[in-house]
């Protein structure tokens, strides 16, 4: 992939040859914001040719209908701040800058390579002005290793309380809140288990996350465990912090880079030939810290280098078969993440995974490749557009008929776990790890009995 | 930048709409939120899909419900203001663009109203997606054929505006073809139903009219699209050529050798290796100098034959290798690809100029070396992705706009490009439509006059021409009409730099023409009421015309005939069985073949819209027809259309001359699309049980039997004896095609009885069962309900023992012939035949005793828009007065 966000960013002309006319458009004009990241990245918005393709890809145009809450128009809304007819900090900008999920849906779309995931994070950190409180508070929680272990763990005994099943009932943000919280809670009860791998695969490290380590470390072990089944050995990678996805996605490049560089040191140590990431946002960002710190002489290629070891779990389990487990008679449907989809481009793994699992029913679900609304932290700022982006996803899901819907990733598995809830469904989200584990933890069940 | 402090009224006089004043009063409708009047928030609207133009428009506004709409137009209509209505902003002529006005967003009425698999339509609102439509109806067997490269975007809304074509319009058609009804709110707030969705069309072809009129008729509220039945089988072939023009070469030969692919599209080198780099990569050689997309389907049984004989005319051309998609999955991919080329263009260079020029088929390879030599001559790169089938070029130009320089020169060469295919006999438009981008060349194409006739046209459905003003129809065309707009033309941003075609279209005129058009300019002066005569089959039909002078159309000349290209065109007073007969001498024929005399003219067909068993597979003259030249009721010689297979450019006079029975004007000269004769051409009779359920039972299996048959017709037992062949009520099918498909639908039909083959002529002799002086009436339906109908009207005991009667099944239409001498009993028969075929049922009376037209036939012009056309068109009243049944003061 081309590094976008930086001045040495070029179009990915190699395929093409050498047309005759360059590309020379913004070597010639004069940008109203020079220096700033937006500038750096004008030439993936000079790729945009306004056709007009992405629009029926981007969930907050199918939720708004205004062309403004469009790729195209949000492109073109750049363009303006790059060309100087509006200024950065034009309300209107922000308005619908701000609405993106970031899905990114509107990249496997577009005809012309418009890098829109750079471009959405270049203008945020161009136009950069206040975020809501929640949104600060939030990313400075991130940010700080121990203040976010206290918020996590909280969290936690709020949760084995079983106070947010109480209050996720409530309307509102709050309400909202708390049923993600709850949805939290392992979706499948499984028997222990000892994998048992050769380890032929090479070493593997897990990024632990935030959210996963903080809210789903059932679902961490469990790719620790499916991992070693298929023969990975699992080596410890010690401080390791938060990717840095939320920080870049919110403009806070500085923010994400400073994380970045912690991570790079932290795996560098660990050695590990591949890093498995369980959380599609999180490996989304990891495979892109190439791009992110291109301009870091110190970190460039060591940068380069560790996003090249990332992968999704899914992408491990599904070249290592996986092993078959035991059965487990579930109806399953599968909801792609953005970032695992559309980011990553990742999109058949997940569903080997399911299907090698015996017995499980996995029925298609309509429109999977659209978003469903969490998108970081988007779901507690702009809690309106993110329920409408949410209401179809979850009639699609009634429609399965399926008990469980497997997604990759915590931001999805909350927000489509709190919309069930609150839709009073008795349907849960989950990882599909989780439901592989569930199958290994069945088959070693059935052995013990047969013994 | 500063928002306009007020919006420009379209009337000269009137006082500018200041922008404080709408917004509030629009806001009262839609909503604050849904009205946009913040500049900055206006932008993303200041630009369709073609890049190189941006207008700001004043105001944007979103209704949400079709009556949110209706409320919206009657609001600008109040104020005069003018307004553009916009889909998805997917267009590439820069139509849906708004200056200084109100742009009317469609795209939140996505409303799938109903879906009818029976008979295959569903109604929609605006700005349901192209794509949607089919998605509703996947696993039914259906889908909607008009398939526009943006078809995952473009709204059905602006489909309609703009005719929109796609790559399998080659064999399905175009929008127009594919469009049953629509329910309109003009710009002056009047609701209008146009078509008719269960039955003929009576009166005027307002509909298709309308289609294609590029959002200046008025804003479309909900639409009946027809559903095509999904094919049995398809072959989606991919060939690659080193030289253009081999690729050219195949594309003849593919036509030549009468196979109609669904799809044949040509790509040439720069697309390839900008689809290539996309995601929507397709694996095409990044090597060859052109590739061939080539799609055939239809019935499993004659698909192997084709694709083969496809792939031995490409690899005789030189093709270095043809592949064949082996899946779905493959199939997919290779059609992602071309539909996202023109997109993936934005890799090459900021900025693209899109060209939708259409030139005639045998031209092609000419017209490629004529543009590459163009290309080189002004440095600039030429990529062209087009299909190649309809001759529909798409010349593209990618460049940077920036550079003055190399704006110029692209200019130049896209001015060029543009005249080398006027100067081929093509056009300036095959589907994108004129929008503001080709306004400059529409004079290129159409005389004064003919512009001028359009323009009369747009004053009928918007006299204050405040529907997407400054579009289509230059407005210097207008302007000698009287009423002119203040709304200024809006100049190009890029004005083509128009570089004059040697002879000005309309230049030569043939004598009889100029002689019809002196004949009508005279009658206009002294008021003197003309009949238009062919061959005068059709004076027999007795309709009461006032009008004791006849004007004779005697010339039967062919004018061209271009057999590569399959059309036509020929002189208004040609015998059709000249026509036919000329065609059959290059293994073709034309798709006309009416009921009724055979010595009928091309002329009256066309303006009878006369239609015969071959409608059944190939449609009515409406589908049939390419362009006209007529001569108004004003004495103004207009074309519409022209002699290229796809061509959207100005207001569809075609369309609206063919059915109205010459009131509108006299139709002089057409161009006809021909059809290649089969390899095999089978007629069979199945006969049909005695009772009326058994046989109802049997048509209604015949309608969903796998068939591609080119004639299928019901006859009655009084026809079949008639005819000759037998005493019973009976099928007759006609079976075209490569030697495996007929046998196939031979086999098919043994499933409804025993098939015996019969004498093709058994056609020639159906066309003319009716005895002369007969009375005849058609009622047409929805096909679902036909087979019943049907088994109780062929039942011996049936109402009308004395008639002959024969229906074509899958339009819907029974056509009923009672002899003279049922005169007596006419008004009891109608009585009993209008109880049985009850609501609601379309009758359109052929032929009648002079004096019971008043009393049986409703005049088709009730309606104040049909008025208007009759008044705009023939303001005197010249042209065959009182033919429609309308009163003649």
């Amino acid at each position: 992939m081309k590094d976008w966000s930086t001045g040495t960013g070029r179009m990915p002309q190699a395929a093409v040859g050498e047309p005759p006319l360059a590309h020379t458009h913004s070597a010639r004009t004069a940008c109203a914001v020079p220096g700033t990241p937006l500038d750096l990245a004008k030439a993936g918005i000079d790729a945009c040719v306004h056709c007009g393709f992405c629009l029926q890809a981007c969930p907050t145009y199918l939720a708004l209908s205004d062309e403004n809450d469009s790729p195209r128009g949000r492109i073109l809304l750049m363009r303006s701040v790059v060309d100087g007819s509006l200024a950065p900090d034009d309300p209107t900008v922000r308005e619908h800058i701000d609405r993106c999920l970031g899905c990114r849906g509107c990249e496997t779309a577009c005809p012309s390579g418009v890098p829109y995931g750079h471009l959405l994070e270049a203008t945020r950190a161009t136009i950069s002005g206040k975020h809501p409180l929640v949104a600060r508070l939030v990313l400075w929680v991130f940010a700080h290793e121990w203040a976010l272990r206290p918020a996590l763990s909280g969290a936690k005994l709020l949760r084995a309380m079983r106070i947010p099943a109480l209050l996720g009932k409530l309307p509102g943000r709050l309400g909202f809140a708390m049923a993600m919280l709850d949805s939290t809670r392992p979706a499948v009860s499984r028997g222990r288990y000892e994998p048992r791998g050769s380890g032929a695969r090479g070493t593997a490290s897990i990024l632990r996350g935030c959210v996963m380590e903080g809210l789903f470390e059932e679902t961490n072990r469990a790719t620790e465990r499916v991992l070693v089944a298929n023969d990975w050995r699992m080596v410890d990678a010690a401080g390791q912090r938060c990717c840095g996805a939320l920080h870049a996605h919110a403009g806070d490049l500085e923010g994400a880079r400073a994380l970045a560089r912690a991570n790079i040191d932290a795996f560098e140590r660990s050695g590990a030939e591949t890093i498995a990431v369980n959380a599609a946002g999180c490996g989304a960002m990891m495979k892109e810290y190439g791009q992110l710190l291109a301009d870091d002489p110190a970190y460039a290629a060591r940068a380069a280098a560790v996003s090249a070891r990332v992968r999704d779990v899914s992408e491990l389990l599904a070249v290592a078969g996986p092993a078959k487990g035991g059965a487990l008679p579930l109806r399953v449907t599968y909801d792609a993440p953005c970032h695992l989809q559309h980011a990553q481009r990742v999109v058949s793994p997940p569903l080997a995974v399911l299907k090698s699992i015996p017995a499980l029913e996995v029925v298609p679900l309509v429109e999977s490749d659209q978003c469903c609304g969490a998108a970081g932290i988007y779901n507690l700022v702009k809690p309106e557009v993110s329920a409408a982006v949410l209401e179809p996803k979850l009639a699609h899901i009634a429609r399965t008929g399926a008990g469980m819907v497997a997604t990759g990733n915590p931001g999805c598995l909350m927000q489509i776990g709190a919309g069930l809830a609150r839709a009073r469904s008795a349907a849960r989200a989950v990882h599909p790890v989780d439901l592989l584990d569930a199958s290994y933890a069945a088959r070693e069940k059935a052995a013990r009995k047969r013994e | 930048m500063a928002a306009p402090a007020q919006i420009e009224s379209s009337l000269s006089g009137t006082t500018p709409v200041p922008a404080k004043v709408l917004v509030p009063r629009l806001a009262a409708i839609v909503g604050q939120r849904r009205v946009l009047a913040r500049p900055s928030e206006l932008l993303t609207y200041t630009a369709d899909g073609l890049p190189g133009y941006r207008k700001q428009p004043a105001i944007a506004v979103f209704p949400g419900t079709r009556d949110e709409v209706v409320r919206v137009v009657r609001t600008l209509a109040e104020l005069r203001v003018p307004f553009v209505a916009r889909g998805a902003g997917t267009g590439l002529s820069g139509g849906a663009l708004a200056e200084g006005t109100v742009l009317l967003g469609l795209q939140r009425l996505t409303r799938i109203v109903d879906v009818d698999v029976e008979n295959a339509r569903a109604v929609v609102e605006p700005g349901v997606v192209n794509a949607v439509i089919t998605r509703a109806v996947a696993g039914q067997g259906l889908h909607f054929a008009p398939d526009p490269s943006s078809q995952a975007a473009c709204t059905i809304g602006g489909n309609v505006a703009e005719n929109a074509g796609g790559p399998h319009c080659l064999k399905y058609g175009v929008t127009l073809n594919h469009i049953l009804a629509l329910t309109a709110v003009l710009p002056d707030g009047e609701i209008v139903k146009l078509g008719n969705p269960a039955g003929e069309i009576t009166g005027y072809d307002l509909l298709g009219a309308f289609i294609g009129s590029e959002g200046c008729f008025g804003v479309v509220l909900d639409v009946t699209v027809k559903l095509t039945r999904d094919p049995q089988a398809v072959r989606t072939l991919l060939a690659d050529f080193l030289d253009v023009d081999d690729a050219a070469r195949a594309v003849s030969g593919i036509i030549a050798a009468g196979i109609v692919p669904a799809a044949l599209e040509m790509m040439d080198n720069p697309t390839i290796r900008a689809v290539e780099a996309s995601v929507y990569a397709a694996g095409y050689p990044t090597d060859a100098a052109a590739v061939l997309l080539i799609e055939v389907d239809g019935l499993a049984a004659g698909i192997e034959a084709d694709a083969r004989r496809v792939e031995q005319i490409c690899r005789e051309a030189r093709a270095r290798g043809v592949r064949v998609a082996s899946d779905a999955d493959e199939r997919a991919r290779l059609w992602q690809g071309r539909k996202k080329a023109f997109g993936a263009m934005g890799r090459v260079a900021p900025h693209l100029v899109v060209q939708d020029a259409v030139v005639p088929r045998t031209k092609l390879p000419e017209t490629l070396a004529a543009i590459r030599a163009i290309g080189e001559k002004h440095g600039v790169t030429v990529c062209n992705v087009f299909h190649a089938g309809d001759g529909n070029l798409h010349p593209n130009i990618p460049y940077d706009a920036t550079d003055p320089d190399q704006a110029r020169r692209v200019e130049h060469a896209m001015s060029e490009v543009m005249r080398v295919c006027i100067e081929a006999g093509g056009t300036i438009t095959g589907e994108h439509g004129v929008g503001l981008d080709k306004l400059g060349y529409m004079p290129l194409v159409f005389s004064e006059d003919s512009l001028a006739t359009m323009c009369r046209l747009r004053d009928v459905f918007d006299p204050d021409r405040r529907a997407n003003p400054g579009k289509v129809v230059p407005v210097h065309s207008c302007r000698e009409w009287g009423r002119h707009a203040a709304i200024a033309p809006a100049p190009a941003d890029r004005a083509p730099a128009v570089v004059p075609v040697p002879t000005a279209p309309g230049g030569r005129l043939r004598e009889e023409t100029l002689r019809v058009r002196e004949e009508i300019r005279a009658a206009r002066e002294s008021r003197t009421p003309l009949r238009v005569v062919g061959a005068g089959t059709w004076l027999d039909a007795m309709r009461p015309v006032a009008a004791e002078r006849r004007l004779e159309l005697r010339d039967g000349d062919i004018v061209e005939y271009v057999p590569g290209d399959l059309t036509m065109t020929a002189r208004a007073g040609a015998s059709l069985a000249a026509l036919a007969a000329a065609a059959r001498e290059n293994g073709q024929c034309i798709a006309l073949d009416p009921f009724g005399s055979a010595a009928g003219t091309l002329g009256a067909t066309l303006a009878t819209a006369s239609a015969g068993p071959l409608a059944h597979a190939f449609g009515t003259p409406r589908d049939n027809v390419l362009g006209i030249e007529m001569v108004t009721g004003e004495g103004a010689v207009a074309r519409g259309g022209g002699r290229v297979v796809k061509n959207v450019a100005g207001f569809d006079l075609t369309r609206l001359a063919i059915g109205s029975w010459g009131t509108l004007g006299v139709i002089t000269e057409a161009t006809l699309r021909l059809r290649a004769l089969p390899e095999r051409d089978v007629t069979v009779a199945i006969a049909l049980p005695a009772q009326s359920r058994a046989t109802a039972g049997i048509l209604e299996r015949l309608r969903s039997l796998p068939l591609a048959a080119w004639a299928l017709e019901v006859v009655d037992a009084a026809v079949a004896r008639a005819l000759g062949i037998g005493d019973r009520p009976m099928v007759l099918a006609r079976l075209a095609g490569n030697e495996p498909l007929v046998a196939a639908q031979e086999r098919e039909l043994g499933a409804l009885g025993d098939p015996v083959a019969i004498e093709g002529s058994v056609w020639e002799r159906l066309r003319a069962i009716e005895p002369p002086g007969a009375i005849v009436a058609r009622v047409s339906t929805l096909p679902v309900a036909l087979p019943e109908l049907l088994g109780d009207a062929l039942a011996p005991e049936a109402l009308a023992s004395r008639t002959l009667l024969h229906a074509t099944l899958s339009r819907g239409v029974i056509r009923c012939i009672l002899p003279p001498d049922t005169l007596g009993m006419l008004s009891a028969l109608v009585g009993r035949a209008r109880e049985h075929y009850a609501a609601p049922r379309t009758w359109i009376w052929e032929k009648l005793p002079a004096d019971r037209w008043d009393a049986l036939a409703p005049a088709p012009l009730g309606d104040r828009l049909s008025r208007r056309v009759r008044d705009a068109f023939d303001p005197a009243r010249i042209l065959n007065p009182g033919i429609l049944g309308e009163v003649v003061a």
